[in-house]
């Protein structure tokens, strides 16, 4: 991607991510995260040029939490954005400060991603996408399990205990996170004894429905030469986009995933993603998805990420480490969800993931997001500066 | 308006409310036409001249060519499973603000001339339902031109 | 409207389909604010919130200030008293509000913006009567049947 000039990540903030939250309202929700990336940029609030704001309204029944945020996000006087592309928010959000800052229109951009789930009802609010003269009388929300149904078919057994096994992943990985809303202690049976959502996807194996905030602050390159915090610089991101139903019967027609893998490895020289990147932080709403998805932006056709993810490949101290933070199975406040798969990767690459750290060095991280009708947005993270 | 007691016994306040917001979709002459046919028991799709491709339900312009649709098709009185969802979780359909009774299935299904669609399953039997078996319609016996006009899809007779 | 040419379309087909988007959600107030709500039930006491840095009062009370970002956690007693500074006189029962919400006021009464003695912002409520003007001093009229909400002060009238 061209840039007009590069741009850092200065500093990462995000709550606790819990499945209730009565103690706060959803602006003091969203000042915690700005509260901690403010401590981990040590910028002052005066010094941020623009905000962009994003979660999904429909979620929490509030038309416009931007302006209700202006107390939580030190928004009074400044440039504001809202965003909200449905499970990609975050990861648009990301595109969006990114732009903001390359551009030269900005110096410093802070962007938020938020979602108060306790407040409303998800899958009643996802129905709401869909065309009201049709489909959205026989939406079920993101509760599907066509992937699972689909790769049941062609892979057989194996791919239902790959899909368990990569949920007993993301729980084992999710408890070394502290921020991690589900940190379970599961073991494949208890995955597949599980209840039964919409087979074969099961109650573990779907993401929850969580609270919780993530901020994220970016800065051009002289402005993040004054910074203290170690620079984690964007260096590519692509968006492909898809009309609004679900065209199954045209399956190539869904692999977004891959179109926008194609897209970032052909523009950034990666060869062999599995070498080159450290590590993947992948938006998964189910790991039926997980474990179809990993195929996709692997370009594994044969379903070879199956035996992978049973030799424990994708496991942090694996080959190719997916979602040492738990991922989204773990932690889901949607709005939020896309920009935590961001925040994460620049925490791998600066070392200070804590305990989910990867035991290793990483030069480059991939973070995807996913939303409507296979929306995908992709972003490649770098510890070097980009070479445009 | 209420309040309630957190686990440190602190009360705190919570509202409940239920946002009911009445519209009128537009149907536009493509969707209006479509709704219509349902009446006769009709199915109708839109070819796109450029990409050949038939999308169903209809649509004014073809999301992939972005051109104008050429001609109206008339859809074939069965389809095939492409994949489908039994799903037992209970969620609240916003069309009418009640609990959608469960389990209830959603059939992903490809006419013969290659259009997908979705739409419900009569049959919930996970073991019974595959890809590749041919469906056909269920038609409410009294039709206004609404999506509920056909009540779903069953598994024909082999 | 956009009608292609080349498709055999007919305008009356057009029409409308009715809808409904109905959701039901919560929300909480918060430890903070729910303070403030329930001095309301309990005390007949209206609470603000004070910046600790610029000393701004939030009324209604906020846990953050929207110019300095400083988290406030002081809550102080404003009012009840306070003078009216913008209004406008409400001459219509919208049907839907009179039907779905509780204690609706019957037209015609006025919405006004209140500043309350010793609060720097102001906050909106109903004030009984039409014949009111600017800098008019009014007091709560507190409901007898209080449930932490600020329909607890049920309107209020002038001093």
């Amino acid at each position: 991607m061209k840039k007009t000039r590069n741009v850092a990540i200065a500093g990462v903030g995000q709550t606790k991510h819990r499945g209730h939250r009565e103690d706060v309202n959803l602006a003091e929700l969203v000042s915690e995260a700005v509260e901690e990336v403010l401590a981990d940029s040590m910028v002052d609030l005066s010094d941020i040029d623009a905000i962009v704001h994003g979660n999904m309204e429909l979620f929490e029944g509030v038309h416009q939490p931007d302006m209700w945020h202006v107390i939580a996000d030190g928004g009074y006087g400044k440039a504001g954005y809202r965003i909200t592309t449905g499970g990609t928010t975050g990861t648009t959000l990301v595109s969006a400060a990114d732009h903001l800052v390359a551009s030269g229109m900005h110096d410093l951009v802070l962007a938020i991603g938020f979602e108060k789930q306790e407040e409303g009802m998800t899958t009643t609010g996802i129905t709401n996408m869909s065309c009201p003269l049709w489909d959205r009388e026989v939406q079920t929300g993101a509760i599907t399990g066509t992937t699972g149904v689909i790769m049941m078919n062609k892979f057989g057994q194996k791919a239902e205990e790959a899909a368990a096994e990569l949920r007993v992943l993301m729980a084992t990985n999710a408890r070394k996170n502290f921020k991690a809303h589900l940190r379970l202690d599961i073991t494949r049976k208890d995955v597949l004894d599980s209840r039964v959502l919409a087979w074969p996807l099961r109650l573990l194996h779907m993401c929850p429905e969580s609270n919780g905030a993530c901020a994220m602050l970016f800065a051009s390159e002289e402005m993040a030469k004054k910074l203290p915090q170690k620079k984690v610089w964007m260096h590519d991101h692509v968006t492909i986009h898809r009309q609004e139903f679900f065209d199954f019967a045209h399956l190539e027609d869904l692999n977004t995933h891959g179109e926008a893998a194609r897209i970032i490895y052909t523009r950034n020289g990666i060869v062999n993603p599995i070498k080159q990147i450290g590590v993947f932080e992948m938006y998964d709403p189910s790991s039926w998805w997980a474990l179809d998805w990993l195929g996709k932006f692997l370009f594994m056709e044969n379903g070879e990420q199956i035996d992978m993810v049973l030799n424990g490949d994708f496991a942090i101290d694996g080959k190719f480490p997916v979602n040492p933070s738990g991922g989204v199975v773990s932690t889901n406040p949607i709005g939020a969800t896309a920009i935590i798969r961001v925040a994460e990767a620049a925490l791998q690459i600066r070392g200070d993931a804590d305990d989910h750290q990867v035991p290793r060095d990483i030069n480059l991280a991939l973070a995807s997001g996913f939303g409507g009708t296979f929306w995908t947005v992709l972003h490649l993270l770098g510890k070097d500066k980009p070479n445009h | 308006m209420a309040t309630k007691t957190d686990k440190e016994g602190r009360e705190l306040v919570e509202i409940r409310y239920e946002m009911g917001i009445p519209g009128t979709f537009a149907k536009g002459p493509i969707m209006g036409y479509f709704l219509e046919k349902l009446k006769e028991k009709e199915l109708w799709g839109t070819r796109c001249g450029k990409c050949n491709n038939v999308i169903f339900p209809p649509r004014v312009l073809c999301p992939k060519c972005m051109v104008d649709m050429a001609e109206w098709v008339k859809m074939e009185d069965f389809a095939h499973i492409v994949t489908f969802d039994v799903v037992h979780f209970p969620t609240i359909n916003p069309l009418t603000g009640e609990m959608r009774p469960v389990p209830y299935t959603s059939l992903f299904m490809v006419f013969p001339n290659g259009a997908g669609f979705f739409h419900f399953g009569i049959e919930h039997d996970p073991e019974k339902i595959k890809p590749g078996k041919k469906v056909v319609p269920v038609w409410a016996d009294k039709r206004e031109g609404r999506p509920a006009d056909l009540l779903g899809w069953v598994l024909a007779e082999e | 409207m956009f009608i292609p040419e080349k498709l055999p379309v007919d305008k009356k087909y057009c029409g409308g389909k009715r809808g409904l988007m109905s959701i039901p959600y919560r929300y909480y107030a918060g430890l903070f604010l729910s303070k403030a709500l329930i001095a309301l039930r309990d005390e007949k006491k209206i609470l603000a919130s004070r910046c600790p840095r610029c000393g701004k009062v939030f009324m209604p009370p906020r846990s953050r200030c929207e110019r300095d970002f400083a988290k406030i956690t002081e809550l102080i007693s404003v009012g009840p008293g306070g003078v009216v500074e913008e209004f406008t006189v409400v001459n219509y029962d919208e049907p839907y509000f009179m039907e779905k919400c509780e204690k609706m006021m019957k037209a015609p009464f006025t919405m006004a913006l209140i500043k309350l003695d010793g609060a720097d912002t102001k906050f909106l409520h109903r004030v009984k009567g039409t014949d009111i003007k600017h800098g008019d001093r009014v007091a709560p009229k507190w409901a007898d049947e209080r449930s932490a909400a600020i329909t607890d002060i049920e309107w209020f009238e002038k001093a």
